[in-house]
């Protein structure tokens, strides 16, 4: 039987976590959610974790989101991170995605977009007897 | 928009009662028809349609018309029928004044004249602020700093009024404040924006009114100012403002956000060059204050 998959939720806003992880719950998928507050909190945990898929803001304290995905992707080429943020200027889309950012949504997040995501990066992970 | 403007004008002439604009307000409010609605009553665009345009204004800065045509879901033409439509619906703030008996059609002509002369409005801008023109009223009313970058206060403001519509109230009073003056329990969140110019950004509220803009924007039951109402307000200065960096950007003019916090009201940094606005909603005042630093 194939492992839990993991996601790593990373934004300084409490209400974004908790939004996301209520959603993402609601919708039956068997993930394990890890919570990160800022950038350094969020590389920590990634490198502890190795979480399958991060949904990674930008504006952060401590260590920001562009910051936090180079040195993700430093200690793993292959890191799943989609950066999400209500700065979508293009120069951040651009640098996000130089860095190594999967893809890029915008807030506030929109349920359909999620999933389109999530099922993008991690399929099939819906206990359907939940 | 004027309605609310002119309310309280009216208001602090004394040509009518504080309860009584409320309640003409909030008649004209549930009088008012949605532009979604009425393209749906009319068949021109469907109920998914609509959500997906008010979910992109959310995100995005623009009109549900424009949005609507941009996306191909409506011809030029059929938008301006919707919004003639809608107009030709509204029932407005001197209407009702009229029909209520507050003031007889002589008195509104004059109440209307002196508002025109106290603000200084000419005729064409009293027509652009009353066709709903925002960036028009604040440019009006509000007495920009002896800045290189007034335009940009005039778009930052705007905006503001027009998330404060979407997120949290359709019918706020706005009026421009002489200065910052802050009560025993104020609470704030503040947000620096830096880049071609820098402004502190705060958004001020006695704790009651503050608990509750956290729930309205949240859409969540917060009962006390917590982790959870700190983190939605700040959630909705960091939205208006990665709004405005995105509309700066989209003019070549680039800025960047610094992380948001919360602060006592006593704490916020107000000087005479900060613009102060307070914003009357139906869960109370707030204090948008701007002020420049180098």
């Amino acid at each position: 039987m194939a492992s839990t998959k993991k996601l790593l939720i990373c934004d300084d806003s409490l209400l974004i976590r908790m939004q996301l992880k209520d959603f993402i719950s609601s919708c039956n998928y068997t993930f394990d959610i890890i919570e990160a507050k800022d950038g350094e909190e969020a590389y920590k945990l990634y490198q502890q974790e190795q979480p399958d898929l991060v949904f990674l803001d930008v504006v952060m304290p401590k260590l920001d989101g562009i910051a936090c995905l180079q040195l993700i992707r430093e200690f793993d080429q292959d890191a799943k991170v989609v950066m999400l943020t209500s700065v979508g200027t293009k120069e951040i889309v651009k640098e996000a995605l130089k860095a190594g950012a999967v893809d890029f949504m915008q807030k506030p997040w929109q349920k359909d977009a999620l999933i389109h995501v999530i099922e993008k990066y991690i399929p099939c992970e819906v206990d359907f007897d939940a | 928009m004027l309605s609310q403007y002119f309310g309280s004008f009216l208001l602090n002439k004394g040509y009518i009662e504080r309860d009584v604009l409320n309640d003409l307000l909030s008649q004209e409010k549930q009088a008012r028809v949605k532009i979604g609605v009425l393209a749906v009553s009319s068949g021109l665009l469907t109920a998914d349609q609509v959500e997906e345009i008010h979910y992109i204004q959310k995100t995005k800065d623009k009109r549900f018309g424009e949005i609507a045509v941009e996306r191909g879901y409506l011809a030029n033409g059929a938008l301006e029928t919707l919004l003639l439509e809608q107009k030709s619906s509204q029932i407005e703030l001197s209407q009702l004044l009229v029909d209520e008996g507050i003031v007889d059609l002589h008195t509104l002509e004059k109440a209307i004249n002196e508002y025109k002369q106290e603000s200084k409005l000419s005729d064409a801008q009293f027509r652009a602020i009353e066709g709903g023109n925002i960036e028009k009223l604040v440019e009006a009313f509000v007495n920009m700093p002896n800045s290189a970058y007034q335009q940009e206060y005039i778009d930052y403001i705007s905006l503001f009024l027009r998330n404060i519509i979407r997120f949290i109230d359709s019918s706020p009073i706005f009026e421009v404040e002489e200065r910052y003056i802050t009560g025993g329990d104020d609470v704030a969140v503040q947000q620096n924006i830096q880049g071609m110019f820098n402004l502190e950004t705060y958004i001020v509220f006695p704790v009651n009114v503050y608990v509750a803009f956290a729930g309205r924007f949240a859409e969540m039951r917060i009962t006390e100012k917590d982790e959870l109402a700190d983190a939605s307000v700040t959630e909705f200065l960091n939205l208006h403002n990665g709004i405005y960096v995105v509309n700066m950007s989209e003019k070549r003019k680039n800025m960047e956000l610094l992380p948001p916090k919360t602060l006592i009201g006593a704490d916020v940094n107000a000087d005479s060059n900060s613009i102060v606005c307070s914003i009357d909603t139906d869960i109370g005042k707030l204090q948008l204050v701007l002020t420049p630093y180098i």
